[in-house]
């Protein structure tokens, strides 16, 4: 429960900072869309790149 | 004769002007009295295009003949992203609502110069940003199968207008799925060409990595005719690649030397069960006309959407910096949505850029060893209107779970009418094959709507 009411407030600023004014409905529409979109951006953060690499070129040096 | 007009195929328009069963002119009277007359119900068209296409007629009127273009004399629909010079662009907004374009889009001047008609701009979701064809601040645009039921978005408009018979051929725009969305739900048939192939010069933007334009018609070959004359490199979008020449020319292929895969986990996981006998129905229809059709497992594209989602709304966001602040003049559906993106970092998105790079790579993989994907277009039956206007239903987020893989990854892919569901509502395919493949998944489109009835399935209007 705090750490929704953290997360709320942090909302609440971001739209403070770019004077963004909403009525409290469409406070709570966007908010839902911005726990949503929390989630899907950590799982992309937590991907594991460790065997891709595709603009990598493996050179033979013996050549 | 005009009442049958409204549905002729771009060929078979063609053949009546040759034949002088029809001048283009009455063909135009007939597109613009029907327009009048239905488009209070269905809101396909924002602005219709009444005196400018008298002009545009007697241009083609002067030129068709056996060796002038297919497109001439041809009703085009243009959705209201795409810049005719001296009209609004108002991307379906109230804060573009006075925004003039000073010149043509590269494919309204490809138009143009085949001497097609434009009939005007349809209608769509506020910014081409949604999935379900919901905007509050145009007139409430309609399935023509349903009224009650949504259209599917972004370019509900070109997908209505196709459907009920009010022009030919619509242009769309897909970031996520907009022109396959409403295409399936609407019961025609929409193409999103490879990743650049289509300039978008004088197109608004949504997400640049991922937009591309392409057209809906009332079949894969229409849209075949249409790709020929608006592809092709444009030095003035530095998103465009160069194309052959021969790029959507005749070629011959041997339906046993293609490899239809059918992706089982993902596109058939959580989706309407008549939706999934569809496309089974679909892929044993293919087996049977000799393509060889194979079941497959991509693990991988569980993540698409995630991916797809994650890099769209910075871009969008970051396109809307300067009218966030009027947030009053959004409608409700894309305000609360898109201000959900707020907030994302550079590392964030930097992460989501990677791992569409990652997902191309591992697509391609796969694609080595396919030449189509066959799967749903979309996994939901099509809402009711009066339950669509939260940017949070499992619809509106499950709408383009399936098509937002296939502008990841820029590859060709089309949708295709596959039947109606037991609500009497169409049901949408999706043929998706390798990049810069574009001929071909269109061929096998065609091929399949030569050997089924669907495509040629209409609303009761």
């Amino acid at each position: 429960m705090k750490k929704d009411l953290t997360t709320k407030e942090y909302f609440k600023k971001l739209l403070e900072d770019k004077n963004i004014k909403l009525s409290d409905e469409d406070f709570e529409q966007s908010y839902l869309s911005y726990r949503n979109f929390r989630e899907s951006y950590s799982n992309l953060l937590n991907e594991d790149f460790s065997e891709f690499e595709p603009r990598q070129r493996i050179f033979d040096v013996n050549e | 004769m005009n009442n049958e007009i409204f549905y002729k195929s771009i060929n078979e328009l063609n053949k009546l002007y040759l034949d002088k069963e029809i001048s283009v002119m009455e063909a135009r009277d007939s597109f613009i009295k029907r327009i009048n007359k239905i488009n209070s119900t269905y809101n396909a068209y924002l602005e219709i295009f009444d005196d400018e296409s008298i002009l545009d007629v007697k241009n083609a009127e002067n030129i068709i003949d056996n060796n002038s273009s297919k497109l001439a004399g041809v009703f085009i629909g243009l959705k209201d992203l795409v810049d005719v010079k001296d009209k609004v662009t108002s991307a379906g907004s109230m804060i573009l609502s006075k925004n003039i374009a000073k010149k043509d889009s590269k494919i309204t001047k490809d138009f143009k110069k085949n001497n097609s008609i434009i009939l005007g701009k349809t209608n769509l979701v506020e910014f081409a940003f949604g999935t379900l064809g919901i905007n509050s601040n145009t007139p409430t645009c309609r399935n023509p199968w349903n009224i009650e039921s949504v259209p599917g978005g972004s370019s509900s408009g070109s997908a209505v207008a196709v459907s009920a018979g009010m022009c030919t051929v619509a242009i769309g725009t897909d970031t996520g799925g907009s022109i396959r969305m409403p295409a399936s739900l609407c019961g025609i048939t929409g193409f999103k060409p490879s990743y650049g192939v289509v300039s978008r010069r004088g197109v608004l933007d949504l997400s640049w990595s991922m937009d591309h334009v392409g057209p809906m018609a009332r079949s894969a070959e229409d849209c075949l005719e249409v790709m020929k004359i608006i592809s092709g490199f444009d030095i003035n979008d530095k998103y465009s690649y160069k194309i052959s020449n021969n790029f959507f020319e005749e070629q011959k292929f041997k339906r046993e030397n293609i490899r239809i895969a059918v992706p089982t986990n993902y596109f058939f996981e959580d989706i309407d069960l008549e939706i999934k006998n569809s496309i089974i129905a679909a892929a044993d229809k293919f087996s049977n006309l000799g393509y060889q059709v194979d079941e497959i497992q991509i693990p991988f594209v569980e993540d698409g959407r995630k991916i797809n989602v994650g890099v769209l709304l910075p871009e969008a966001l970051s396109i809307h910096e300067k009218y966030l602040h009027q947030s009053e003049k959004y409608s409700k559906t894309v305000k609360n949505r898109m201000l959900g993106g707020l907030g994302v970092s550079s590392e964030e998105y930097l992460a989501a850029s990677r791992n569409m790079s990652k997902f191309n790579y591992q697509m391609t993989n796969v694609m080595n060893d396919y030449d189509i994907l066959l799967t749903p277009t979309v996994p939901v039956r099509t809402p009711l209107i009066k339950n669509s206007e939260s940017p949070n239903t499992i619809e509106a987020n499950s709408m383009g779970k399936f098509t937002g893989v296939f502008n990841l990854t820029g590859q060709p892919s089309i949708s295709v009418p596959a039947g109606l569901n037991s609500e009497n509502m169409p049901i949408g395919l999706m043929l998706s094959g390798k990049i810069m493949d574009d001929k071909k998944v269109l061929d096998i489109a065609i091929d399949y709507q030569n050997n089924t009835e669907f495509h040629k399935l209409l609303p009761n209007i």
